[in-house]
């Protein structure tokens, strides 16, 4: 199980910036999930690793072992490609075989090969078919399959799901996190879906513009957002954010917005040593709830949009300039235009720096 | 909708009715005239039946002509196809003056093949020829290019593969823009070496272009003429008499239009033996990449 480091790796694109001053290191057997917006760098980074692409300085070291000048056949990855990337003119085991004809395997050792990877991945009986007589989930099954043909250093793949339906994404989702447990390789997976980040990554990286914002497990990344890039990125739907100024009087913090005010009990409380004029209050839908006018509410707003999920309703309020999503679960379901009042559940507000986006702090229980 | 129908078969009207007067109606009538004993001068034509057909069993001359126009064919078309993947394959990374190396190799295509054959007799000229003159630098006394029945023919179709080099290029290129880049990537992954990428990937997947141009190219060298009429003359000692040439001779030279027509679609029998056999040949391996 290969622990990958990377050392200050940057990636220019001419004057473009792909990748910039990356380090991240992945524990042997982990399973670490590259997440960010289109345009992040996140495929950049796999592609440095795989050896597709050229550095432009930093280092990535393999067990000790320095890759970064190695080329992509002699670095023993497999990588999984977003539109799988099967050869057309080959049939699933010619697919699957490949990689051993050419390090010249005996046929024995191959077939028999083939046959247990076509086993665990259910597609022993597609074995004599070419990939366009396979549907979207079949060719990910190959493309997968052909990766796990050697024992490789690293598995890499990027968006390897981005291409199937929603119902077979989820089921894959599962197949592949089952296909880790069974082989625990070192795995980096790249996706711009936060869902299957935070349901499939030991922990996640967080990405924007070719920057690292924060690495963490799933839970850390929900409760204890660094900065604003990850607080809005992770959670859906995305974490509600209201601008204020800051005061502090006695033991507490008073936020002061545009028609609204919020006290924070900061008492015990470790606050950085100067704190910013603004900031910005971040809150997820699912930590504010629909109150009557007479409760403990911290705003009101007007109903703009109800959208039904079933087991519950996400509900848009605008209040002055700042639109407000709540999960609402149970209870009446307003009406547009009506106006209703929200309140907080404790422990559940994020104060970042309006001007760096970094956290100040978060109010737990 | 009726109007429109109208319209529509008014717009089709040209190319369908070139396509019957230039190409339809010469087949029919190509059949016909060679159930006949056809002069051009003279204005009559006697119905022989299959005369002309049974002629053409005994005649050396026209089979000396199908024996050239098969080595032609055989000479220039494979190794066309070679010498064209391979510059292909060279030009289909960027690198510099791609663009003007893609334009001089295309610029024989788009040049007549009169002026062509003009400035190559002039290069194949014993004496004062640039071929031989190189030859001399070297100490090598070279022969004879056209006048020489065993160099003409070969003279012939060097000329030929220069000439259609360029367009072979065009469509190898095509070919190697349509394979995506990832499954390179996929391959280079798993450590290919760049004789194995060509041989495993870019070959392969290039197949349909191959046959598209195998098949083309067959057709075309063994409907070889300008370059002949204008150079050889079929010449010398018949050295360079190929099919379309000797039936044109005997059509509109000797005025045997009945047997002429015989001859032609003899040929146009074989051409279509050897487009099926070759569309059956690679239609598996055709069918396998399309997708």
């Amino acid at each position: 199980m290969a622990v990958i480091e990377l050392h200050n790796i940057s990636k220019y694109y001419g004057k473009i910036t792909a990748v910039e001053d990356f380090s991240l290191k992945v524990n042997g057997g982990e399973f670490i999930v590259l997440v960010g917006p289109s345009g992040c760098g996140k495929t950049t980074i796999l592609r440095l690793l795989a050896g597709l692409t050229e550095l432009s300085s930093g280092k990535i070291i393999v067990d000790g072992t320095e890759i970064s000048q190695l080329p992509a056949g002699q670095r023993n990855m497999a990588m999984v490609f977003q539109n799988y990337a099967l050869f057309p003119h080959m049939t699933v085991e010619g697919n699957l075989s490949f990689g051993m004809r050419l390090r010249r395997v005996p046929k024995r050792i191959r077939d028999k090969k083939v046959r247990e990877i076509a086993q665990i991945l259910r597609i022993d009986d597609l074995l004599n078919r070419y990939p366009r007589e396979l549907s979207g989930g079949q060719k990910q099954r190959v493309a997968l399959g052909r990766a796990l043909m050697r024992e490789p250093t690293a598995f890499l793949l990027d968006e390897p799901l981005s291409n199937l339906d929603p119902a077979l994404r989820v089921a894959m989702r599962a197949e592949i996190c089952e296909i880790h447990n069974r082989f625990p390789i070192t795995t980096v997976y790249v996706t711009h879906d936060q869902v299957e980040a935070m349901t499939m990554g030991n922990r996640i990286a967080v990405m924007d513009k070719g920057k690292l914002m924060q690495v963490g497990e799933p839970k850390e990344l929900y409760w204890k957002p660094e900065n604003l890039f990850t607080a809005c990125f992770i959670g859906s739907p995305a974490m509600n954010t209201l601008p204020a100024n800051v005061d502090v009087a006695n033991d507490e913090l008073i936020l002061r917005g545009n028609g609204y005010e919020w006290r924070l009990n900061i008492k015990d409380r470790q606050l950085p040593p100067s704190l910013p004029k603004r900031v910005v209050i971040g809150i997820r839908p699912e930590h504010l709830r629909i109150v009557s006018e007479y409760e403990d509410k911290i705003l009101g707003g007007r109903v703009v949009l109800v959208e039904e999920l079933g087991r519950e309703e996400v509900v848009h309020l605008k209040h002055n300039e700042v639109t407000l999503r709540v999960i609402s679960t149970g209870g009446r379901k307003p009406n547009i235009d009506e106006i209703v009042f929200v309140s907080a559940e404790r422990g559940t507000v994020h104060l970042f720096e309006e001007q760096t986006g970094r956290r100040l702090l978060t109010e737990t229980l | 909708m009726k109007a429109e129908r109208t319209w529509g078969y008014l717009f089709v009207l040209p190319a369908f009715a070139h396509l019957l007067i230039f190409a339809v109606w010469p087949i029919f009538f190509v059949s016909y005239m060679s159930l006949f004993k056809w002069e051009l001068l003279g204005g009559k034509a006697d119905f022989i039946g299959f005369t002309n057909f049974l002629r053409l069993t005994q005649d050396t001359a026209f089979f000396n002509a199908l024996k050239n126009s098969l080595i032609f064919t055989l000479g220039t078309v494979p190794i066309s196809l070679v010498i064209s993947l391979a510059l292909a394959s060279i030009m289909a990374r960027p690198a510099i003056a791609t663009h003007l190396f893609r334009t001089v190799y295309f610029l024989p295509v788009v040049t007549s093949t009169v002026a062509v054959a003009m400035v190559f007799s002039w290069i194949y000229h014993p004496e004062f020829g640039l071929l031989n003159y190189g030859l001399r630098l070297f100490g090598v006394k070279g022969p004879n290019w056209l006048g020489d029945p065993r160099f003409a023919l070969f003279a012939l179709m060097l000329m030929t593969i220069w000439k259609g080099l360029g367009y072979q290029v065009v469509i190898y290129l095509a070919g190697l823009s349509t394979i995506p880049n990832e499954i390179y990537e996929a391959a280079e992954i798993e450590g290919i070496n760049p004789w194995q990428r060509f041989w495993y990937i870019t070959f392969p997947l290039l197949k349909p272009t191959t046959a598209f141009l195998a098949v083309t190219g067959v057709i075309g060298s063994f409907q070889v003429f300008t370059s002949v009429y204008t150079m050889t003359e079929g010449g010398p000692l018949r050295s360079t008499d190929v099919v379309v040439y000797h039936i044109f001779r005997n059509a509109f030279e000797r005025f045997h239009l009945g047997y002429a027509s015989a001859q032609a679609l003899f040929l146009f029998a074989i051409i279509l033996g050897a487009t099926l056999l070759q569309v059956r040949l690679l239609r598996k391996e055709v069918a396998q990449l399309a997708c």
